[in-house]
């Protein structure tokens, strides 16, 4: 019994000091944000992923193909199913984002009254697609401490939209694993200071060469019972992106 | 009596000029009376006619939660029974069940938001209340064209499209998806009394904007019950009009009874109270209108009247003198008074109905001399009014006049009967 408690305590002290290391190695708030940036997002991508839309009276689920040229600041998403949407094609450059709409054959710009509606049904919006914040370069980060979020020991860190950055949030607190280094949650709160989205991410896999979460779940606060649940089944970081695929051509006939 | 009634006719007669002017004070009192009476008569019904008949129909139906939040989830999806209700209600002229929702309105470079409204064509067109303004060229949804858009007109102008032209209709479905209609030709195109509703709406069939709108073949129900089965009994609201508006509150009682527990009937006032009370209040301001006209037209009775009594001090001093007593005065003068009255009765009558219904025929042109952008801000007024004759209304302003008249003449009556003859006589002459 004694031997038991005694190694209990080593194994305590053992515990906390390898914590306290791990939180004196890495103190700086704006490096953990500048390290998990680099992990999750390159130049360009081009991305095969599932996307789950679920309520509590139906759901439904979309397949999906997208090109990000982050460094021009253009991207595509090619929908690929279910056969009602197949071919509904975005193309955004800058600030503006057209739709191409198959059954109608007709590609329209959409304007800025439709930018904050829900994108396909998910808890995510057209606004979304073309807002281009940075979690370095328009917060300030700010170390809270070290929790258990998901079952992983996590970084958690307050991020606060600096002035006039181009940002809806108030503050995002971010979780990101301490090994490995993956973030694992993200809480959006509103200038209220209320929690308005959350995003989960899980399922740390190798994709494209990184070990990074696949599944991101994402939760409106109120609307209960709803999620929009992404996974990503294949990840090309650092791709050469055909020009032709940022045109209008393409974004007709995304074939 | 009848020897008072005698003298007293022919104490009317004797001086006809000055009865005359009398009677045509009275006449063209009562005249200004029954006119404007019957051009408010005319302008209230009017009012709520414009305001119920671009769009609202004197009794609206819908989910209360719908009237709070106007999103398709508030939206009735069993509305057949209601719709069968209203079938088979004998009060009820007409119905239109509408489906709404909003979106974009795009055409070529153009896009614009819009309420998207899914009707019926056949009872829309029955209810007359879109159908009326459709401009020329163009139809309200007859025979083909029922897979076609009626457009408002300002919204046309805006989207640059004309009759013909294949515009698109954008906008989210029950289950937030994208959904779109459309190329779809443009068949109408609306110019009504309410400026914001020309530039905001689109009509198109109700079942083509439910299947898509209300039906998703990716979506999997998780819960059987939320699948909308009957797509004829989706709707966001029904408009319908009454045979006899005195008979709106009982006719909402009744549907009332016949609806599912999520269906709320309501009358155009409950719709817009605000329309309400400004018709209220409009009400009032026209009977202090209508009694500041009453006692101008009373006091010109009196001055008349007593002015024809002071004007014969002598005539009564002789007929004291001769031994005429004080009540036989009285009553001659209260007599004359009265033919006056009818006299000035009927010709005031035979102006006062004739102008109204020349004017009921020709109408009244308020605005004539106003643009259109001015007459955006009346759109409850019509530029032409039309005064109607209301029988009632009629009776009540000749009654009134007709107390006036025998209230006026007690004073002067009074004052010949208690003249001292000897006074009388040496007074004026």
């Amino acid at each position: 019994m004694r031997n038991l408690d005694s190694a209990l305590l080593a194994l305590l002290i053992l515990a906390s000091v390898s914590l306290a290391a791990i939180a004196q190695e890495d103190i700086n708030a704006t490096e953990i944000i500048e390290r998990m940036e680099n992990l999750m997002r390159s130049d360009s991508a081009y991305t095969e992923m599932t996307m789950d839309i679920v309520t509590p009276d139906w759901r439904r689920s979309l397949e999906m193909r997208s090109w990000d040229d982050r460094a021009g600041k253009r991207s595509l998403i090619h929908i690929l199913n279910p056969a009602r949407d197949r071919d509904t094609t975005f193309l955004r450059i800058d600030y503006q984002l057209w739709m191409y709409l198959p059954r109608a054959e007709r590609v329209i710009k959409i304007p800025p009254s439709m930018m904050l509606q829900s994108w396909m049904g998910s808890d995510f919006t057209n606004d979304d697609l073309v807002r281009e914040s940075s979690l370095i370069n328009d917060y300030t980060h700010e170390l809270v401490g070290i929790e258990e979020i998901e079952g992983l020991p996590s970084y958690v860190l307050n991020l606060y939209p600096k002035e006039g950055a181009p940002v809806t949030w108030g503050r995002i607190e971010a979780a990101i694993s301490v090994d490995p280094f993956v973030p694992v949650r993200q809480r959006y709160y509103n200038r209220r200071g209320e929690l308005d989205k959350e995003m989960i991410m899980s399922d740390i896999r190798d994709v494209g060469g990184r070990q990074i979460p696949v599944t991101w779940t994402m939760r409106t606060t109120d609307k209960q019972g709803h999620a929009t649940v992404m996974h990503i089944e294949r990840i090309d970081f650092n791709v050469d992106i055909p020009e032709r695929i940022f045109s209008q051509q393409y974004l007709r006939n995304p074939r | 009596m009848r020897i008072f009634m005698a003298i007293a006719w022919r104490n009317v007669m004797r001086n006809k000029k000055r009865s005359f002017i009398t009677a045509f004070a009275i006449a063209v009192g009562l005249t200004a009376l029954i006119f404007m009476w019957s051009l408010f008569d005319g302008v209230y019904p009017m009012m709520i006619e414009n305001m119920t008949s671009v769009f609202m129909g004197h009794i609206e139906i819908s989910d209360p939660r719908y009237v709070e939040k106007p999103i398709l989830d508030n939206a009735i999806v069993d509305g057949g029974p209601i719709l069968e209700a209203l079938a088979a209600n004998p009060d009820v002229e007409s119905y239109s069940p509408r489906l709404t929702t909003f979106g974009l309105v795009s055409f070529g470079e153009n896009s614009q938001g819009a309420a998207i409204i899914g009707i019926d064509p056949e009872l829309d067109r029955n209810l007359g209340l879109i159908d009326d303004f459709v401009q020329e060229g163009g139809t309200f949804f007859e025979g083909d064209d029922r897979y076609g858009i009626v457009i408002g007109a300002t919204l046309a102008k805006n989207v640059d499209a004309g009759l013909g032209d294949e515009v698109l209709l954008v906008t989210s479905n029950r289950f937030n998806n994208l959904a779109y209609l459309g190329p779809l030709p443009i068949v109408g195109i609306v110019k009504s009394t309410v400026p914001e509703f020309d530039a905001s709406t689109v009509f198109v069939d109700r079942l083509t904007l439910a299947r898509e709108i209300f039906v998703d073949t990716s979506v999997v129900y998780t819960n059987p019950d939320a699948e909308v089965t009957d797509i004829a009994g989706v709707l966001t609201s029904v408009a319908v009009r009454v045979k006899d508006q005195h008979k709106l509150e009982q006719v909402r009682d009744d549907l009332q009874q016949l609806m599912p527990p999520n269906a709320r009937v309501r009358t155009w006032s409950e719709i817009a109270p605000w329309f309400k009370q400004a018709l209220d209040i409009d009400v009032v301001f026209g009977y202090i209108v209508l009694a500041i006209v009453l006692i101008i037209v009373v006091a010109g009775i009196l001055n008349t009247v007593l002015m024809s009594v002071m004007e014969r001090t002598r005539e009564f001093g002789i007929m004291r003198a001769l031994g005429t007593k004080g009540w036989q005065i009285f009553t001659t003068v209260s007599l004359e008074s009265v033919f006056l009255g009818l006299l000035g009765l009927v010709i005031g009558s035979v102006c006062g109905i004739g102008l109204t219904l020349i004017f009921g025929q020709i109408g009244l042109d308020l605005y004539g001399s106003f643009d259109e952008s001015m007459m955006g801000q009346f759109y409850i007024l019509d530029s032409v009014l039309y005064p109607t004759l209301a029988l009632d209304h009629f009776i009540i302003t000749c009654v009134l006049i007709m107390v006036a008249v025998v209230l006026v003449s007690i004073y002067p009556a009074r004052k010949a009967s208690k003249m001292e003859p000897v006074a009388a006589i040496k007074a004026l002459g």
